[in-house]
C-alpha cells in the first residue's frame, strides 16, 4: 500500500500539470505585488481633484446668472472651487485637507453666498466680517502645522458638551428624553475617546492607517450606540433578543460592526497598523475571496480529477490493475497521494505568500498575531498568525475535500479528465449563487444542502451561521454525509468497471 | 507435461445485450506456449480481460496457480505477467522510471533484475529515454520487460508482435521459447497473424465468434487436418476424375487423392497405363494458416 502510494506521488511530481498551476500562482503574486507597490506610489487623487476643478470650472462658465436658481448655483459652484483648490493647495492626504472638509466648507460656502448677495441662503447666524475673521483664524493655523489645536479644541468642545449633557439628564424627568441624553452623552464618549487616542498617539489627520483605524472605530462604535437604543439590545444580549424589527439579518450584521469596532479599538490600543501587514495578507489567504484557496481548490480538481481518468484514458490503468493489489487499495493510495500533494501545495503557496508579502509590507509584520473576535466572550481573541491559518484550513477543509470528491466520481464513472473538472468547477461556482439564492427562502429543508454546510468558518468564535438554525454538529454532519457517499460512489463503481478497450 | 497453472471453465461474457464469450474453456499448463488465434473481434482480448479481473466474469471460473480469479485477486494474479491490447506504458517517465513502479509493487525486485530484464529484452541503449520518445517496436520489448519483471509463472500476450520488425518478431519468438523451456513459465499468445505462430506454439486454441472451435496440440491438428493427402503433378488432369473418383482436381497439371502408401503404387499404375505423365509425387504439406482456415470454414483472418 506504502509502495502504491509512492508510485502515485511519483507520477503526479512527474506531470507538469501541477508546476505550471504553482508557476501562475507565483506570476499573479508577482502581479498583485508589483500592482499593490505601484497604486501605493501612484497620486491619483491629485489627478482627480485636477479634474474635478476643470469640471466645476466649466460647469461655472454655463450657468446662466438671470434667474434666482442660476445665482444659487453659481455661488455654490464658485465656493465648491475655492474648497477645492484649498485641499489642492495643502495636497489632498494632508492633515489640513481633514480639517478643511470638517471646519471650511460651510463657511467657504456662506461667504460666498454672502459676496453674491444671497444672504437668505446663509446658514450660519454669523455676519459676512465675523465668518471672514474665522476663516482666516482657521488658515494661519492651517500653515503652522499644528493639527493638534484643532483636536484640543474639538476634545474641549465634546467635554462640555459631555457636561452640559450631564446635567441636563438630572433634571428631566421625562423618560425618553433621558433617553435621548444618554445616547447623545455614549456618542460623545467615544468622540472624546477617539480624540484623545489621537493625541495621546499623536495620530494627525489625514489618510494614514491609524487615521484610519479612528475613524473606522468612530463609525462602527457609533452603529453599535444607534443599534442598542434602536432596538433597546447590548452585545451580551442580542443572540436572545427575538424582535420583528430586530430579526437574524440584524443580528448578523450587528455582530459583524461588533467585531470591526472591537477590532479597531483594539489595534488602536495595541499601535498595530491597519491591512498593510503581511500577517493579514496571510490571514486572508485561505479565506472565501482569497487567492490561495482558489489555488488550493484547483490543485485539488486537477489531482483527483486527472489520477485515475488520465490512467483510464491512456491504457496505463491496464498496467495497475494485474498487480497483486485489490482495486479498492489501488483507489485509496490515489486519494491518499492526491491529498499529500493537496498539503504540500498548500505549503508552497504559503511559503510563496510569506516571500511576496514580505518583501512587499516588511518581513517582520509576519510577527503581527491574527486578531479575532470571540461572539461568545464578546473580547478579542490574538493568535499566532500559522495557528490561524491552520485553523482556517481545517474548517474549509471540507469545501475541499467535496470539490475534489465530486471530480473524482465523475473522472471514476466517466473516465473523462475534462467532463469531471468542468462538472467539479460548476458545483463550485454555482454553490455561491445557490448559497446566496436560499437566505432568500424561509425553508428548513434548505439547509441539508450541502454546499451550505461546507465552510464551517461561518461559525468560527460565536458567530451566527448564514441561516438561522444551522449549527456546528449539523454542518459536520451534512458534510460527514456527503464526503461518505460520494467515496461510496467512486469505490463501488471502480470495482465494479469493466476495463473498456482504449 | 507439467502442472495446470491456469484454467478457464465456462467462461461467459455479455456487453449489454450482446454475448461476447459464450462457454469459453482452456487450460495451460507450465511450459506451454499456448496460441490464442481467431479473427478479429472474436473475443481473444475479452478473454484475456476475463482471466486477470480487468472485466466482470459473468459466468464461469478462472483459476490461477489454484486461486480463484474473483474471490482471491491479489494471490491469483501475483505470478501473472501481462501485456493487453497496446502496451501502454507512462509516457511522461523513462523506461527505466516505469519498470521501477512496476518493481515497486512486488517485493525483492532488486536494481540487479531490472537491469537483466532490459538486457533481455535489448533496451539497454534507450532504457533512460522518455516512453514517449520510442517507436512502437521499443515501447513492445518495454511491455515486454515490465511483463517478465517479477518473474511470474504464467504469461499473457495480447498481440504481442504488434509493430515489432521480422528481426524483432523472431527475437521475441526465441525469447518466449526459452522463457517457456528455462523458467518453465506458460505463456499464452493472441495473435491473429497465424505464421507467427507456426512452428513456434505447443498448442492452439482457435476462438471465433465467442466460442472456442478447438483445442489442440499444434502437431495433432495439423495431422488431423492433413489426413494423407498426396499431391501428383501430371502432364494433363481431364480423365482423372473417370479414373479416381475420390480425387480433387487442382488445375490441370495437379490433383490430390488421399491413399495410403500401397493405394498411392495403385495409382501411379494406372496413370501410366493411361498414358498419363507423372512429374511428381508428394504428401501434402499444411501450413497452420490453411489449417485454421479449415476449422473456421473458410472465414479469412490474415
Amino acid at each position: 500500500m506504502f509502495n502504491l502510494v509512492k508510485n502515485e506521488l511519483i507520477k503526479i511530481f512527474s506531470k507538469k500539470a501541477i508546476y505550471i498551476i504553482l508557476v501562475i500562482y507565483v506570476v499573479l503574486s508577482i502581479i498583485g505585488m508589483t500592482l499593490t507597490k505601484t497604486l501605493a506610489n501612484l497620486d491619483i487623487e491629485s489627478y482627480f481633484i485636477d479634474e474635478q476643478i476643470k469640471l466645476e470650472k466649466d460647469y461655472l462658465g454655463q450657468i446662466d446668472k438671470s434667474t434666482e436658481e442660476g445665482k444659487q448655483m453659481y455661488s455654490m459652484t464658485k465656493a465648491e472651487i475655492e474648497y477645492l483648490e484649498l485641499q489642492k493647495k495643502y495636497g489632498e492626504n494632508s492633515w489640513q485637507a481633514t480639517i478643511i472638509e470638517n471646519k471650511l466648507h460651510d463657511i467657504i460656502a456662506d461667504i460666498n453666498y454672502y459676496r453674491n448677495n444671497l444672504n437668505q441662503y446663509v446658514s450660519n447666524e454669523k455676519s459676512l466680517q465675523e465668518l471672514e475673521e474665522e476663516y482666516n483664524s482657521i488658515i494661519s493655523k492651517l500653515d503652522t502645522d499644528d493639527w493638534k489645536a484643532f483636536a484640543e479644541h474639538d476634545l474641549q468642545v465634546a467635554k462640555q458638551e459631555l457636561e452640559f449633557n450631564k446635567n441636563n439628564i438630572k433634571e428631566t424627568t421625562d423618560v425618553n428624553t433621558q433617553k435621548n441624553i444618554r445616547q447623545e452623552i455614549d456618542l460623545l464618549q467615544i468622540q472624546i475617546q477617539v480624540l484623545e487616542w489621537r493625541l495621546e498617539k499623536n495620530i494627525c489627520y489625514g489618510d494614514d492607517e491609524f487615521d484610519n483605524l479612528l475613524k473606522q472605530y468612530e463609525d462602527y462604535s457609533s452603529n453599535i450606540i444607534y443599534n442598542n437604543y434602536t432596538y433597546d439590545i447590548n452585545e451580551n444580549n442580542y443572540k436572545q433578543i427575538e424582535t420583528k424589527d430586530f430579526g437574524y439579518n440584524e443580528k448578523l450584521q450587528y455582530q459583524n460592526i461588533l467585531s470591526e469596532s472591537n477590532i479597531a479599538r483594539y489595534k488602536i490600543e495595541n499601535n498595530i497598523s491597519g491591512n498593510t501587514t503581511a500577517s493579514e495578507s496571510l490571514q486572508s489567504l485561505f479565506t472565501g475571496g482569497g487567492n490561495g484557496l482558489l489555488f488550493v481548490i484547483i490543485i485539488a480538481i486537477m489531482l483527483t480529477g486527472t489520477t485515475i481518468s488520465d490512467e483510464f484514458n491512456k491504457g496505463t490503468i491496464k498496467l495497475l490493475l494485474v498487480r497483486p493489489y485489490s482495486r479498492r487499495k489501488i483507489l485509496a493510495s490515489k486519494l491518499i497521494a492526491c491529498l499529500v500533494t493537496l498539503i504540500i501545495s498548500i505549503l508552497v503557496i504559503t511559503i510563496i505568500e510569506i516571500i511576496f508579502s514580505g518583501f512587499t509590507y516588511g518581513f517582520d509584520t509576519i510577527n503581527v498575531p491574527a486578531i479575532i473576535y470571540n461572539y461568545n466572550t464578546n473580547s478579542i481573541v490574538t493568535m499566532n498568525v500559522f495557528m490561524y491559518m491552520l485553523i482556517n484550513l481545517l474548517k474549509i477543509l471540507p469545501l475541499i475535500i467535496i470539490l475534489a470528491l465530486v471530480a473524482f466520481v465523475v473522472a471514476t464513472l466517466s473516465a473523462n479528465t475534462a467532463v469531471a473538472i468542468v462538472i467539479a468547477f460548476l458545483v463550485y461556482f454555482v454553490s455561491n449563487i445557490v448559497n446566496q439564492l436560499t437566505m432568500l427562502f424561509q425553508s428548513k429543508w434548505i439547509m441539508i444542502i450541502p454546499t451550505l454546510n461546507w465552510d464551517l468558518t461561518q461559525y468560527s468564535y460565536g458567530h451566527l451561521p448564514t441561516i438561522e438554525g444551522m449549527n456546528l454538529g449539523f454542518s459536520i454532519t451534512i458534510c460527514a454525509v456527503t464526503i461518505i457517499s460520494l467515496l461510496v460512489i467512486a469505490f463501488e463503481a471502480f470495482t465494479r468497471k469493466n476495463i473498456k478497450n482504449v | 507435461m507439467g502442472d495446470v497453472v491456469l484454467e478457464c471453465n465456462n467462461l461467459y461474457k455479455k456487453f449489454g445485450k450482446k454475448q461476447i464469450i459464450k462457454n469459453v474453456s482452456t487450460k495451460l499448463e507450465s511450459g506451454d506456449i499456448l496460441g490464442f488465434i481467431g479473427p478479429n473481434g472474436a473475443g481473444k482480448t475479452t478473454t484475456i480481460k476475463l482471466m486477470l479481473g480487468l472485466n466482470k466474469i459473468d459466468e464461469g471460473s478462472v483459476k490461477i496457480n489454484g486461486y480463484d480469479i474473483k474471490k482471491d485477486f491479489e494471490k491469483a494474479i501475483q505470478r501473472v505477467g501481462a501485456i493487453v491490447e497496446n502496451p501502454d506504458l507512462y509516457m511522461y517517465l523513462s523506461g527505466y522510471k516505469n519498470l521501477q513502479l512496476i518493481a515497486n509493487l512486488y517485493k525483492n525486485i532488486d536494481k540487479k533484475r531490472i537491469d537483466e530484464v532490459v538486457k533481455l529484452v535489448g533496451l539497454e541503449s534507450r532504457i533512460h529515454d522518455k516512453v514517449s520518445k520510442y517507436s512502437l517496436g521499443m515501447r513492445q520489448r518495454l511491455g515486454i520487460a515490465q511483463a517478465i519483471l517479477h518473474e511470474p509463472n504464467v504469461l499473457i500476450l495480447d498481440e504481442p508482435t504488434n509493430g515489432l520488425d521480422p528481426e524483432g518478431i523472431k527475437e521475441l519468438r526465441e525469447l518466449i521459447q526459452k522463457l517457456a523451456k528455462e523458467e518453465n513459465m506458460a505463456v499464452l499468445i493472441s495473435s491473429h497473424n497465424l505464421a507467427e505462430l507456426d512452428n513456434f506454439c505447443t498448442k492452439i486454441c482457435i476462438i471465433k465468434n465467442g466460442e472456442v472451435l478447438e483445442t489442440k496440440d499444434i502437431k495433432e491438428l495439423k495431422e488431423e487436418t492433413n489426413k494423407n493427402d498426396t499431391l501428383f503433378k501430371i502432364n494433363d488432369t481431364s480423365k482423372i476424375l473417370e479414373l479416381f473418383d475420390t480425387a480433387t482436381i487442382l488445375n490441370n497439371n495437379e490433383f490430390k487423392i488421399s491413399a495410403t502408401e500401397q493405394e498411392i503404387s495403385e495409382i501411379v499404375k494406372k496413370l501410366v497405363k493411361n498414358n498419363i505423365n507423372v512429374y511428381s509425387i508428394k504428401p501434402e504439406i499444411i501450413t497452420l494458416e490453411e489449417a485454421f482456415l479449415k476449422k473456421t470454414g473458410g472465414n479469412k483472418i490474415v
